[in-house]
C-alpha cells in the first residue's frame, strides 16, 4: 500500500501540489480581484509572465475528459463556466459569478436556475444554456468514459446514466437516459438543473472545468483532432491558446472578446515545463518565473529567505487527508481489527504533531477527516466544527490509558494475551528515505506507546501490495485522499455505499448502510448550517464511533509569489493559480 | 550482395516482430496499467466505463492480436495518456528538436574528440596526453545531468550569458536560435568527446606500430602525410563502427538534457510514456528505434568495405 500511498501522495503533492491557497492571509493582494492600482504601483510595460507547468500531465483539450491539475490550470484560463473559484480577503474559498450573472435555488434546494450573462465564444457565437446542457450530458455519457462523470451524480438521472454498462446497454437506451438527465435550457440564457437531493455543494462542482460549456458543432467538426489540436477549438475564457508544444509548453494570450476583458491586464502567459526543481529555483530568483512552488529542500530555503527575498511566501492548505485504513474483512493478521477500541487506541496513540514536525517539517496534524480549508457557504468548516479526535486524545493522554483501552478491546473479543504478545502487521510499499522514515516512525511509536509489536511488511510493488491486501494479510495500511470539490462531502462520501475503492477496508454493506443513514439526513436539508451539523456527525462516526480510519495529516501547500506580480488568486480547490486579474508592476 | 541484403531484410522483420512482442508482454508484466491511478479514485461504474473506453477491459491475448494486426498496417494505436496522438503525430512534434540537439552534440563532440585523440596519440606520454586522458575520464564519469545542471546554474543563471531554458521553434527549428542550443549542445557533447578521443588514441597507437607506417616513414614522407594517409585512414575503422550507432542514438534524444533545458524532444517523451505504460506509444517508439538500429548496423557493414577494401560482405570472395 505504500506504492498506492505513494501514488496518491504524489498525486496530492506533485499534481495538486499547488492547488490550494486557503488560509494565506499574509498576502493582502491575493484576495481581491480587479486590476486597479493602488498608491505607488506602476503597471509594468511588459505584461507577460512565465510559469512552471508539468506539461506531461496535460492530456487533452477536451474539458469534459479532463482530470489532472495541469488541465484545470489551462482550461480555467481559456474557458468560462457558470462560476469561478476565488478567494475572499481571509483566503477562504468563494464562488464568483462568471458565465452565470446570478442564480437561485428553490426552497427545497432541488431546482437551480442559472442566469447566463451575454458572452461569446472566440468565433463570435454566443454561449448559451444549451452548451451547458450538452456539456453535462457529454460528461455523463458512459460511452465517453469521462473520469469525473460522477459529478453529475447529484442531478436527477445522473447516476443512472453514468453507471450504465456500455457493453450491455444499447445506444438508444443511453441516448434516452441522456435526454432524461435533469438539466435543460429554458431559453438561451437560462439553465435549469434539477437535483435529486439537496446539494449546496453543487455550486462547488460547477466551478470545475469538466462542467464548463462545450460546442457540439465544434466537436463534430474537429473529429479525432478535438483532443489534441487546439486550433480546432473555440474559447470563451479570459485567454485563448495561441501555441502548444506537446509535453513542453502552452502559450495563452489575452482574449480580447472576453466579457470582462477590460479587467484582464496580462497579455500573455507562457506555461513551461521546467523539469528540475533547481532550474525552477534559478529562474524564479532571476525573475523569469512569476510564481514558484518549492519542493524538498527548497521549502526550507525559501521559508528562511522570505524576509529579505523579493517574493511573498505563502503556507496554505491542500484539500488532502492522509490516513491509515484497517483490514475489516474479518481476517486481519492480529485478529484484533474488528474491535473498535483497539482501532481507537491505535488512532489515539498517534502523536500527529511530532510526526509532521519530525518527518516532514511541514504539513498539519489531522484529528479529523475533513481537512483545514474546506468551506461550507464560504465559512471554514473547522471554524464551526472542532476536530473530533482532539477531545478524545486529551482524555487518553498517557500510555497506560491507551494500553488499558487496547486491552479492553482485546478482552471484548475474548483475547486474553498480554500486550507484548500482540503483533500488528503494517503493510506498505516504498523504500525511499522519506518513506522508510515514516514507516519506522509509526512502528516505533506504536511499540513504545502501546507495548505491542509492529511488523512492517514492506512489499516490492503495488501489485504485491494489493495481493496482500486482498488476501487479508495485514492489519493496517496507509492511503491519502484528495477532495475534488470544496465541501466536507468530498471527503465524507468515500465511506458511503457509493464511495470509491480507495478505502480498501473490506468495508461491508452493513457498515456502509449504517453510514448512509447518517448521510441520507442531508438529502432534504438545504440550509448550510444544518448540514454542517450532519457533516460533523458523519465525521465523528468515521473517526471516533466507527474508527473507519486513522487520519493523521493534512497536506499543506507552499507557494512563493514574486512581488512583481499582483492579484494572483490561488483557490483551495481549482487551478493552482488564477491569473485572470493579475498584473505586473515595475 | 543482393542475396545478403534480402536475407538481412527478413532477419530485420523477424527481429522487429520479436522486439514488439517482447515489449508488449514486458509492459503487461509491469504491475498496474495506464489507468490504475486514475481508476482508483473513481466510483466502480465510472472506472469500468473508463477501462472499456480504452479497450483495456479485454483479455491480454486479444489485445495482443489487435495490436499486432494494427502494426502490420503501420497503425500502433492511439495514445492512452494523450488521446488523439499516434506515434506518427508524436514523431512529427518531437523528433526535430531531439535530432538537432543530437546532431549538434555529435558534430561538436566527435569533432573535438577526434582532434584530442590525435593530439593524445601524437604526444603520447607527455603532459598533453595526460591532460587529455584526465579530462576524458572526468567527462565520462560525471553524469550528463550534473554537467547540464552546473552549466545551467552558473553560465546561464549567474552569468546570464545564455537563456536558462528553451529551444528554437518555428522557422528557427533547424537553423537559428543558436543561443538556446549552446548549453544543451555542450552538455550533450562531453560524453562524445571522451569516448572518441580515447577510441581514436588507442586505435592510432595500434596503427603507429604497424610495418607500413615504418615503411612510409622510411620512404621519407612528412609526419603530417603519414598521419593523414596511413595512420588515420586505418585508425578510423573502429570509429566507423561506432559512429553510426552514436548518430542513431543521438537522433532519438537525451532524456536528461531535454528535461533540464525544457526541450520539447523525443527522449523526454519516451521516458514519460514508459512511466505511464502507454502501450501504443512505447511500442511505436521501440519499433522505430529497432528499425533505426537494424538499418544502421546494415549500413556499417557496407561502410566497412569502403574504408577497408579487404572486407567483403555477402560471402563472395
Amino acid at each position: 500500500m505504500k506504492k498506492r500511498t505513494l501514488a496518491l501522495l504524489l498525486a496530492a503533492i506533485m499534481l495538486l501540489g499547488l492547488l490550494s491557497g486557503c488560509g494565506g492571509n499574509d498576502d493582502a493582494d491575493a484576495g481581491d480581484s480587479g486590476a486597479e492600482n493602488s498608491g505607488t504601483e506602476t503597471l509594468a510595460a511588459n505584461q507577460t509572465i512565465q510559469v512552471h507547468w508539468a506539461a506531461e500531465n496535460f492530456h487533452s483539450f477536451d474539458n469534459n475528459k479532463n482530470y489532472a491539475a495541469e488541465e484545470i490550470q489551462i482550461q480555467s484560463h481559456v474557458l468560462e463556466g457558470l462560476v469561478r473559484a476565488g478567494m475572499d480577503e481571509n483566503g477562504s474559498q468563494i464562488y464568483e459569478p462568471a458565465g452565470a450573472e446570478n442564480w437561485e435555488t428553490s426552497e427545497d434546494g432541488l431546482t437551480w436556475t442559472f442566469h447566463l450573462r451575454e458572452y461569446y465564444w472566440s468565433d463570435g457565437v454566443q454561449v448559451t444554456a444549451q452548451h451547458f446542457v450538452d456539456s453535462f450530458r457529454r460528461l455523463a455519457d458512459p460511452r465517453n468514459g469521462c473520469d469525473f462523470a460522477s459529478f453529475v451524480g447529484d442531478i436527477v438521472g445522473g447516476e443512472e446514466l453514468y453507471s450504465m454498462d456500455v457493453s450491455t446497454v444499447s445506444d438508444a437506451d443511453i441516448d434516452a437516459a441522456m435526454e432524461n438527465l435533469g438539466v435543460r435550457a429554458v431559453d438561451d440564457t437560462t439553465l435549469e438543473v434539477t437535483l435529486k437531493k439537496a446539494s449546496p455543494q453543487f455550486l462547488s462542482k460547477v466551478s470545475c472545468v469538466w462542467m464548463y460549456p462545450v460546442r457540439l458543432d465544434v466537436i463534430e467538426a474537429a473529429g479525432d483532432l478535438y483532443d489534441s489540436d487546439f486550433t480546432t477549438h473555440v474559447w470563451c475564457g479570459p485567454f485563448v491558446v495561441s501555441d502548444y508544444s506537446l509535453s513542453n509548453s502552452m502559450v495563452l494570450t489575452k482574449n480580447e472578446s472576453y466579457w470582462d476583458a477590460d479587467n484582464v491586464t496580462l497579455t500573455q502567459i507562457t506555461f513551461l515545463n521546467i523539469g528540475e526543481a533547481s532550474t525552477q529555483s534559478t529562474m524564479f530568483r532571476n525573475g523569469e518565473l512569476a510564481v514558484l512552488a518549492p519542493t524538498g529542500d527548497y521549502v526550507q530555503a525559501y521559508r528562511d529567505g522570505a524576509a529579505e527575498g523579493d517574493y511573498t511566501y505563502l503556507e496554505t492548505y491542500m484539500p488532502n487527508v492522509t490516513y491509515f485504513y484497517f483490514n475489516r474483512q474479518g481476517n486481519s493478521t492480529s485478529g484484533l481489527m474488528e474491535s473498535q477500541k483497539v482501532r481507537l487506541a491505535l488512532s489515539l496513540a498517534a502523536n500527529r504533531e511530532e510526526f509532521t514536525q519530525v518527518v516532514f517539517g511541514r504539513h498539519n496534524p489531522a484529528y479529523g477527516f475533513v481537512p483545514l480549508g474546506v468551506t461550507v457557504e464560504e465559512v471554514n468548516f473547522r471554524d464551526n466544527v472542532p476536530e473530533p479526535l482532539t477531545a478524545l486524545a486529551a482524555e487518553y493522554d498517557t500510555p497506560e490509558k491507551l494500553q488499558a483501552l487496547f486491552k479492553e478491546g482485546m478482552e471484548e473479543l475474548g483475547d486474553t494475551r498480554d500486550l507484548s504478545e500482540v503483533t500488528i502487521t503494517y503493510i506498505c510499499t516504498g523504500d525511499t528515505a522519506i518513506k522508510r522514515q515514516q514507516q519506522e516512525y509509526w512502528q516505533n511509536l506504536w511499540e513504545t506507546t502501546l507495548g505491542i509489536n509492529v511488523e512492517v511488511n514492506l512489499l516490492g510493488d503495488s501489485t504485491l501490495l494489493s495481493e496482500a491486501r486482498n488476501a487479508g494479510q495485514y492489519d493496517i495500511g496507509q492511503a491519502g485522499w484528495n477532495g475534488d470539490y470544496n465541501d466536507p462531502m468530498a471527503f465524507l462520501e468515500m465511506w458511503a455505499s457509493w464511495g470509491t475503492s480507495i478505502r480498501y477496508s473490506g468495508w461491508s454493506e452493513e457498515r456502509a448502510a449504517e453510514y448512509d443513514q447518517i448521510l441520507s439526513k442531508l438529502d432534504t436539508v438545504a440550509d448550510p448550517m444544518e448540514r454542517v451539523e450532519i457533516y460533523a456527525e458523519a465525521e465523528e462516526w468515521v473517526v471516533c464511533d466507527e474508527v473507519a480510519a486513522i487520519p493523521y495529516m493534512y497536506t499543506d501547500n507552499i507557494l512563493c509569489i514574486s512581488n512583481k506580480i499582483k492579484d494572483v488568486v490561488t483557490p483551495f480547490v481549482g487551478p493552482y493559480f488564477d491569473f485572470t486579474h493579475a498584473y505586473m508592476v515595475e | 550482395m543482393l542475396k545478403y541484403t534480402v536475407r538481412r531484410f527478413f532477419e530485420m522483420i523477424l527481429t522487429l516482430f520479436i522486439i514488439a512482442t517482447a515489449t508488449f508482454f514486458l509492459l503487461e508484466a509491469v504491475p498496474g496499467d495506464p489507468l490504475t491511478t486514475r481508476a482508483e479514485r473513481l466510483p466502480e461504474a465510472v472506472a469500468e466505463n473508463l477501462y472499456r473506453t480504452y479497450g483495456l477491459d479485454k483479455p491480454t491475448m486479444e489485445r495482443y492480436v489487435i495490436t499486432m494486426k494494427g502494426m502490420l498496417h503501420g497503425d500502433f494505436g492511439e495514445s492512452i495518456r494523450m488521446p488523439g496522438y499516434t506515434i506518427q503525430d508524436l514523431l512529427e512534434d518531437t523528433l526535430a528538436p531531439s535530432a538537432r540537439l543530437g546532431l549538434q552534440s555529435i558534430i561538436v563532440g566527435v569533432g573535438l574528440g577526434l582532434l584530442l585523440g590525435i593530439l593524445a596519440a601524437m604526444f603520447k606520454g607527455t603532459w598533453i596526453d595526460y591532460l587529455i586522458v584526465f579530462f576524458s575520464v572526468l567527462m565520462i564519469s560525471v553524469p550528463t545531468l550534473i554537467f547540464g545542471l552546473l552549466l545551467q546554474k552558473y553560465v546561464a543563471g549567474d552569468l546570464g550569458w545564455f537563456p536558462i531554458v528553451g529551444w528554437p521553434s518555428g522557422d528557427e527549428l533547424w537553423f537559428g536560435g543558436w543561443k538556446y542550443t549552446v548549453l544543451p549542445t555542450l552538455s550533450g557533447c562531453f560524453s562524445y568527446v571522451a569516448t572518441y578521443s580515447r577510441l581514436l588514441k588507442t586505435s592510432m597507437l595500434d596503427v603507429i606500430n604497424q610495418d607500413y607506417v615504418l615503411a612510409a616513414r622510411a620512404k621519407g614522407l612528412s609526419e603530417p602525410q603519414i598521419v593523414r594517409r596511413h595512420i588515420l585512414r586505418n585508425a578510423f575503422i573502429p570509429i566507423i563502427t561506432v559512429l553510426p550507432m552514436s548518430v542513431a542514438f543521438a537522433l532519438t534524444g537525451s532524456f536528461f538534457i531535454e528535461q533540464i533545458y525544457s526541450i520539447p524532444g523525443f527522449g523526454r517523451y519516451f521516458i514519460e510514456s514508459i512511466q505511464a505504460q502507454d502501450l501504443s506509444i512505447v511500442l511505436g517508439q521501440t519499433v522505430l528505434m529497432a528499425i533505426l538500429y537494424v538499418v544502421v548496423v546494415f549500413l556499417v557493414d557496407i561502410l566497412y568495405t569502403v574504408v577497408d577494401p579487404r572486407i567483403r560482405v555477402g560471402g563472395r570472395t
